[in-house]
């Protein structure tokens, strides 16, 4: 046991280095400042790589990782060489959205492949009809941008020079994807060394039993807790505001069946595919599942293989939650990743009710693009525009500023961002009465100006208007998402849906205002002094507090006006039961 | 080896290389290929000097030998025997996106003798639209798969990755995989031939018949070119000044338009193939071009302009657009006729996009622009078929309803028989009239959706000039 938690501990200390090592030597804003990565390691058993330890990191990515591992492996398996690395995505082969590569280099031991390293990043552009990889009015896969199959870049230690010149021509950012190519190799070569050297002193066999104690240990763990919650089926349903092709509330069902310690999601019923890039691939979608699994189990559980082996995913094809080839994917891991995510914990919340929240990731997207002074072009994906919205969970307000989804990507810090792009943020603040109210709250909103200093191109896309994030358990959900495009004459531009390819000359500015995340739990649970701060802290207003937590302020604007807090809050309680009443 | 001889191999490289086209035609799946003569096969020595070269129509003329100056470029010294070589960018000798070029090089003696090429138009290289026309396309991003120069074989062993890379971005795959694997049959071909010519003439033979058909087009070209004079002309965004040279002509395009914020400008590859087809018409119909013909015709321009743009700018459209202009002003120049007619009007047809893992756009256009003089179309359109009415009513998607001279040139009607077909419309000449109840066009797109019953009329004016002007 100890030995196995040292060998645990040495993975994931490798993991974090190659984190390391990318934030440290990646040129594009995306890797070095927003960290949207995550890194692993795999081993290789009865045909299935299996994830072994993996960094801290982009939680989106962790399960997706697996798929597109598996993927490549399934291609290379019988032609892996020391030296050899793989570069690969492909929605439909074990992908998300083209965006999000893999690289992946075999560690060999015994004169065979034994472990994998392997960075999964985001891209800042995929080639295709738009620069940035989100294209929304793409209705096939070939629209969202150009894929790779699992490919080559090195043979032997040797580059293929050929092969990366392909890769690099169809990027438009390839003074940045050349080294960030550079730096997922090197942090796949630093792991390399210090798998060896963990093989060097305790020996493969030894090693490979170490992992397999940590993998049953992680699959103990998480059977343990899902065992403690009542055999059922639990129903939830959830909706995608729009495809941006024209269809609306497309609903995203689920049933959370569990007994024993197995959790089965099914999501039958779910809609079928849509025309437009919200399709979710089925690595995606265990992906998503895996994030909602992942909030509700305890922080201190390994993160393996057996986290996920008691978890079984039915997603039908051909609906939004596994589609068919060649349907557009491209903002899968947004929408309707969220909605996905969103609808297993509604699931859950039914039987573990204390495990579940966290929720948000339905983001207003807009990203922008435009050249430098010297002509390169440049790609931004206003990360400052998509921070806040966190949900609540039993014990905590929902907090910080991007969604856990997102945990492990960094808010780029602003000085660095106006240095990379000409870019002003003029303001990214709380908003107050944003925060879906609940026992515990959601965070709060945030508006976000960013002003650009060039002409530049955006394509907008929103999101979580129609059916903004949930709360759980009697709580409020999050206010609506909203995004405004400015002109330098101050006409504006309100997205409704998706703006593409819009024009805006040097001095226009998008405002993103992101919804807070929704509450926990019914508002009139909340303590009255917890109100109270809020208001002092600015997040609620007195109005606010009144009509959402029946909380009445005292003429001070520091006290709560106890007689008339009790006096609404009954009010309160008695529309809640009619109501529930009236719905049964 | 007598002249006599050495003549008679050459002839043998040049027949070669129609054979390698007629195997390459026969067994393609391409639509582009068969019906439109979208293809070129060539000969090339080992310093990359093109020997012979057969093609269906006149945008391959240059693009052939640049792209394997591009491929010798990357590949300088690593070429081993078996290799295969695919390259498929405007702007690595090229024309348009979806246009590859696939190289087999050949040795003896351990030394590269010859190369081998077949070139051709796949009927989709991703892009934004089905197909290789990308109306909405400011930058090659948007129009197609780049394809550098990479080895789908190495020394014998199949690049299956590279291979499946190509595959998975295109949405007719099967057509793709076939039309590769009948280009790179065609290639060996060619060269078993070259190697039964180098087994039984010797290859020193071989290598002077191939020198000596490059002189041969080289003074073809000096007597041909030497009788054109010097002369200017200009045609809004395109300057064009001809000064003859000692090995032929220089071309000299300053003061042309910069690149075009959208997809009409001509890759160098296509402004090469226009100015050889424009001013050497003959000595190609006279089975001359070689290299010495290539060197002959010396295209000068400023940088990044309308006629060589620098990537990223977007070409699909330049040959249909900006490749006529050019044909007439470069005619103006000298005082000819313009051997390119203005573009038909063309519409490309296919599945609703994201309807189909394997889709297959049609280039529509049922009838072509009469050349006055000419029996029949011009020079652009080459080995161009026109699709009968009963193949076109067969593909089940249209039904051509009325075919006909007109005074004013040529007419045409097409019923869409098949349902929920999607379209769009090329520029570059009067666009098709489409009737129909319903809306037809998308939001945020230029892609129109067609109705069975839609009716579809187009017109092809008989071209300016009189081809017979020229000869």
């Amino acid at each position: 046991m100890i030995r196995a938690r040292i060998v645990a501990g040495a993975f994931d200390t490798a993991a974090e280095e190659m984190s390391a090592t990318v934030t440290r030597t990646a040129r594009s804003p995306i890797f070095n400042e927003a960290h949207d990565f995550t890194t692993g390691i795999f081993d290789f058993k009865d045909g299935k790589a299996r994830l072994v330890a993996q960094a801290p990191g982009c939680t989106l990515h962790l399960y997706a990782i697996c798929s597109a591992v598996q993927a490549a492996l399934d291609v290379f398996r019988n032609d892996l060489h020391p030296g050899d690395l793989i570069v690969a995505s492909d929605p439909f082969h074990g992908g998300t959205h083209i965006p999000d590569h893999c690289v992946i280099l075999p560690v060999f031991a015994d004169r065979k492949p034994v472990f994998f390293p392997v960075v999964r990043a985001h891209f800042a552009d995929t080639g295709g009809p738009v620069a940035g990889g989100y294209n929304p009015a793409a209705r096939d896969i070939w629209q969202d941008g150009v894929i790779v199959p699992p490919l080559k870049l090195y043979r032997k230690g040797e580059r293929r020079q050929d092969v990366f010149d392909l890769i690099l021509a169809n990027n438009r950012v390839e003074h940045w994807l050349l080294g960030d190519l550079d730096a997922m190799r090197g942090a796949c070569l630093t792991a390399e060394k210090s798998i060896r050297r963990l093989l060097d002193r305790i020996g493969l066999d030894a090693t490979r039993a170490a992992i397999e104690d940590n993998i049953a240990g992680a699959e103990r763990r998480v059977r343990a807790e899902i065992a403690r919650w009542p055999d059922g089926d639990y129903f939830a349903e959830t909706f995608v505001d729009h495809d941006y092709q024209g269809a609306h509330d497309i609903r995203v069902a689920c049933t959370a069946r569990i007994r024993g310690s197995d959790l089965t999601f099914d999501f039958t019923g779910t809609a079928p595919q849509v025309d437009g890039f919200v399709n979710s691939t089925l690595a995606n979608t265990l992906s998503f599942v895996f994030v909602a699994i992942a909030s509700c189990i305890d922080e201190d559980v390994p993160v393996n293989e057996g986290y996920i082996a008691p978890v079984t995913v039915i997603a039908p094809e051909g609906t939004i939650v596994n589609p068919t080839h060649p349907k557009p994917v491209g903002n899968c891991t947004c929408i309707c990743g969220a909605e996905i995510a969103e609808v297993a914990l509604l699931a859950l919340s039914q039987c573990a009710p204390e495990r579940v929240g966290v929720n948000c990731h339905k983001l207003p997207l807009a990203y922008t693009s435009g050249k430098y002074e010297n002509g390169k072009p440049w790609i931004s994906l206003n990360f400052h525009g998509y921070t806040g919205g966190a949900g609540a969970a039993y014990g905590t307000d929902g907090w910080g500023l991007y969604p856990p989804l997102m945990t492990g990507v960094i808010l780029p810090s602003i000085e660095m961002t106006e240095m990379q792009y000409p870019i002003r943020i003029e303001k990214h603040e709380y908003l107050p009465d944003t925060a879906g109210p609940g026992r515990w709250r959601g965070a709060p909103g945030v508006n976000t100006l960013i002003r650009f200093l060039a002409a530049n191109i955006t394509n907008a896309m929103l999101a979580g208007v129609r059916h903004p994030t949930r709360g759980f358990c009697g709580a409020e959900d999050g206010p609506p998402n909203a995004l405004t495009l400015t002109a330098p004459d101050g006409a504006e531009t309100h997205v409704t849906e998706v703006v593409y390819n819009h024009a805006l000359p040097a001095g226009s500015a998008i405002e993103f205002v992101r919804g807070g995340g929704g509450g926990w739990g019914p508002a009139i649970d909340r303590p009255v002094d917890d109100v109270l701060a809020d208001i002092a802290n600015g997040y609620v207003t007195p109005d606010h507090a009144m009509t959402a937590y029946g909380v009445a302020v005292d003429p001070t604007g520091k006290g709560a006006d106890e007689r008339t807090t009790e006096t609404q809050r009954a009010a309160m309680r008695n529309a809640a039961v009619a109501s529930a009443a009236t719905s049964t | 080896m007598s002249g006599f001889r050495t003549q008679i191999l050459a002839q043998q490289l040049a027949a070669l290389t129609r054979e390698g086209a007629g195997l390459f035609v026969a067994m393609s799946r391409s639509a582009l290929v068969v019906d439109e003569g979208q293809y070129a096969c060539a000969i090339l020595d080992g310093d990359g000097r093109l020997v012979a070269q057969d093609q269906g129509e006149p945008s391959h003329l240059a693009a052939v030998q640049s792209t394997v100056a591009h491929v010798l470029d990357a590949f300088a010294f690593n070429l081993s025997d078996g290799d295969v070589v695919l390259a498929g960018d405007p702007y690595c000798g090229g024309t348009w996106g979806g246009v590859l070029t696939l190289v087999r090089p050949f040795f003896h003696g351990g030394d590269l003798r010859f190369l081998a090429a077949l070139r051709f138009a796949v009927p989709d290289l991703a892009g934004d639209i089905p197909g290789p026309y990308q109306p909405g396309a400011d930058e090659i991003w948007q129009e197609a798969l780049r394809v550098t120069p990479v080895k789908l074989v190495e020394a014998g062993a199949a690049q299956q990755d590279v291979r499946q890379y190509l595959l998975r971005n295109s949405r007719t795959p099967s057509v793709l995989d076939n039309d590769l694997t009948v280009a790179a049959v065609v290639a060996a071909h060619v060269g078993a031939r070259l190697s039964s010519m180098v087994g039984s003439r010797g290859l020193e033979a071989v290598l002077g018949a191939a020198k000596d058909r490059i002189a041969y087009s080289a003074r073809r070209a000096r007597v041909h070119l030497g009788g054109i004079t010097a002369g200017a002309a200009r045609e809004d965004e395109i300057t064009v000044r001809v000064v003859p040279s000692d090995a032929g002509v220089v071309i000299d395009l300053d003061g042309t338009a910069p690149a075009a914020p959208d997809a009409t400008n001509l890759a160098l590859g296509a402004t090469r193939a226009v100015a050889l087809a424009q001013l050497a018409w003959p000595l190609i119909e006279d089975d001359a071009l070689a290299q010495g013909l290539l060197d002959a015709v010396e295209i000068r321009c400023p940088p990044d302009c309308l006629l060589a743009p620098h990537a990223p700018a977007a070409v699909s459209l330049g040959w249909r657009v900006t490749a006529p202009r050019l044909a007439a002003t470069l005619a103006r120049a000298i005082g000819e006729a313009p051997v390119i007619a203005p573009s038909a009007p063309l519409l490309m047809l296919f599945e609703p996009i994201g309807s189909a893992a394997e889709s297959h756009p049609v280039r529509v256009s049922p009838g072509f622009v009469p050349m006055p003089g000419a029996a029949g179309s011009d020079a652009a359109a080459g080995r161009r078929r026109l699709a009968s009415a009963e193949l076109t009513e067969m593909a089940g998607t249209m039904a051509v309803h009325r075919r006909e001279a007109t005074n004013a040139g040529m007419a045409a009607e097409l019923v869409v028989t098949g349902a929920g077909l999607e379209a769009v419309i090329v520029p570059g000449a009067e666009e098709p009239m489409i009737a129909q109840d319903a809306p037809l066009g998308r939001p945020r797109s230029n892609v129109l959706s067609l109705q069975a019953g839609a009716r579809i009329s187009f017109d092809y004016p008989t071209a300016p000039g009189d081809a017979r002007a020229g000869q």
